[in-house]
């Protein structure tokens, strides 16, 4: 079954899913379920975190679609639904990286130097306020209105945090060098 | 390519294998979580000019006329309620409108077994702004064994104090006890205050009668009851001075990696029929390690701990005996953490 299928078969899915459904929710964790997965992990910083978010989207979906009025695009609902989550998850401070836990040991150990010096580590540098602006922006492709919502800012501030994340990237990468 | 290009190319990861399994699996154990909703699309500076219009309104009508009626029996209790600080503040200002539903099922197998009295104190440390941190107050938790009405129980007191250098501490709530029935762990009786009031509450099967009485110059007395939401052997925790107990709790719990659950808590009924004491707690186990705190090293789980969609608190409980070892919360500029400074029996 696939969501890209007509419209038809789209809502008979989304009828399904709302129900509960499990081969409905399969197939839209199929369909959506990695890119989600990579929003998520972009925005929370840990793979575990990244799971979490995206198990609990799954198994609140049926509940959740019963307010998704069909307008629009099905992912771009999902991905705002997702963001929203981990949003929370980062707002609340949740993250695993900040604790020593399971996997302690290894985030004492410095990052390797090819870590240190790409973009990504540069990224992973940047506080949560500021890296959530840069990826729902730069990677997803948000409009600063959209993100001003999501993150319950003005647009203005959306836009000043991506100057800053842009600017400090910079100079991290810079500095790299 | 710019620098923007390469961003847009990071690698992520893609999800494991399981996690449909694992998402399927929960549904099927009947798991639900209630998600964000969308906001309203009512721009922020409308919001902010309704807010603004609905304050000016508030303050043009608390400041006509200066004096002030009769007490109304209803709000005296809030009056009253309100000014005494063993009352927990967020309970009497609970969210009229529909309760708010337990995000998982409730917790049913509990292993009374492990249930064990003792002394736990913890010291409670707030940071503000990551530079301002106050480390100054201090709970003691009891736990002892006792009887209830000729059957066995469990008798559990707090003490919070202020602790301010080297004056002496300061105790900064009144003494309490509740007796807590033995295998269900469902409070029985309640009790806190001494000469100037006595808060009393009484737990049957499905009511919780409470009684608030007043001395002094002018005695008041106060009386209300409400039905107790879940199964009538499910446990209950106290709200207590604003957090709930969970310490019996705790032990008794079969917690693993997916471990997940809610539990009703009862806070304060009033005397407002739309304003609910009773709060789903949800705990959920989120991942596992060893933390190192006054009292010793412990291997934990970690536990979020939900009250509200906007209330979390981290918990991190001992694998072994079921031990509150840790609690953290964060808000936007603060953090509070309790640790675990003694504990009797000594820490293993």
């Amino acid at each position: 079954m696939s969501t890209s299928a007509g419209n038809g078969s789209l809502t008979s899915l989304i009828a399904e899913a709302r129900a509960g459904s499990p081969d409905a929710l399969s197939a839209l964790y199929l369909e959506h379920g990695a890119a989600l997965f990579r929003l998520a992990f972009r925005l929370v910083g840990a793979r575990e975190d990244a799971e979490d978010v995206v198990h609990d989207v799954f198994v609140g979906l049926p509940g959740a679609l019963q307010r998704y009025e069909e307008r629009g695009r099905l992912v771009g609902w999902l991905k705002r639904v997702t963001a929203r989550v981990a949003l929370m998850r980062l707002r609340s401070g949740r993250r695993r990286r900040e604790v020593a836990l399971d996997n302690a040991a290894e985030q004492a150990e410095p990052p390797r130097a090819s870590e240190r010096d790409g973009l990504q580590a540069a990224v992973n540098t940047l506080p949560d306020h500021l890296r959530a602006v840069l990826v729902l922006k730069e990677i997803e492709g948000y409009a600063h209105g959209e993100i001003a919502e999501l993150l319950g800012i003005s647009e203005g501030a959306s836009r000043v945090r991506l100057t800053r994340a842009l600017k400090r990237l910079r100079n991290e990468l810079e500095s790299g060098r | 390519m710019t620098w923007k290009d390469e961003l847009r190319r990071i690698p992520a990861p893609e999800p494991p294998q399981d996690l449909l399994e694992r998402i399927l699996a929960s549904r099927a154990a009947g798991v639900r979580v209630v998600l964000p909703e969308e906001r309203s699309t009512v721009s922020r500076r409308t919001a902010l000019l309704v807010t603004a219009a609905a304050a000016a309104v508030v303050l043009v009508m608390s400041t006509r006329g200066g004096d002030r009626g009769p007490v109304d029996p209803e709000n005296g209790y809030q009056d009253i309620a309100a000014g005494l600080s063993f009352l927990p503040p967020d309970a009497m200002a609970q969210e009229a409108g529909p309760p708010r539903r337990p995000r998982y099922q409730p917790v049913k197998s509990l292993r009374v077994a492990r249930a064990h009295g003792g002394t736990w104190t913890y010291q409670t440390c707030t940071v503000f702004d990551d530079v301002l941190t106050n480390c100054r107050g201090r709970l003691t938790i009891t736990v002892a064994d006792a009887r209830w009405e000729g059957g066995p129980a469990w008798l559990v007191s707090h003490q919070q104090k202020s602790v301010r250098g080297r004056a002496p501490d300061t105790l900064r709530t009144p003494p309490d006890s509740t007796y807590f029935e033995g295998s269900t762990l469902r409070p029985m009786y309640a009790a806190q205050g001494g000469v100037k009031f006595r808060f009393v509450r009484r737990f049957t099967g499905d009511t919780v009668r409470e009684a608030l009485d007043i001395g002094g110059a002018h005695p008041r007395s106060w009386r209300a009851s409400a039905g107790i939401p879940a199964a009538q052997d499910a446990p209950l925790v106290l709200r207590w001075a604003g957090r709930v107990d969970l310490t019996l709790l705790l032990q008794v719990l079969s917690l693993d990696r997916w471990w997940r659950g809610s539990v009703y808590s009862v806070g304060v009924v009033g005397p407002d029929p739309s304003r609910t004491a009773f709060a789903p707690v949800d705990l959920r186990v989120v991942g596992s390690g060893r933390i190192e705190v006054p009292a010793g090293r412990f291997e934990c789980w970690k536990v979020e701990l939900r009250e509200s969609p906007e209330s979390m608190l981290t918990l991190w409980v001992s694998k072994d005996r079921g031990w509150l070892v840790k609690t953290e919360q964060q808000g936007p500029d603060w953090r509070a953490e309790s640790a675990l400074i003694s504990a009797t029996p000594p820490a293993p």
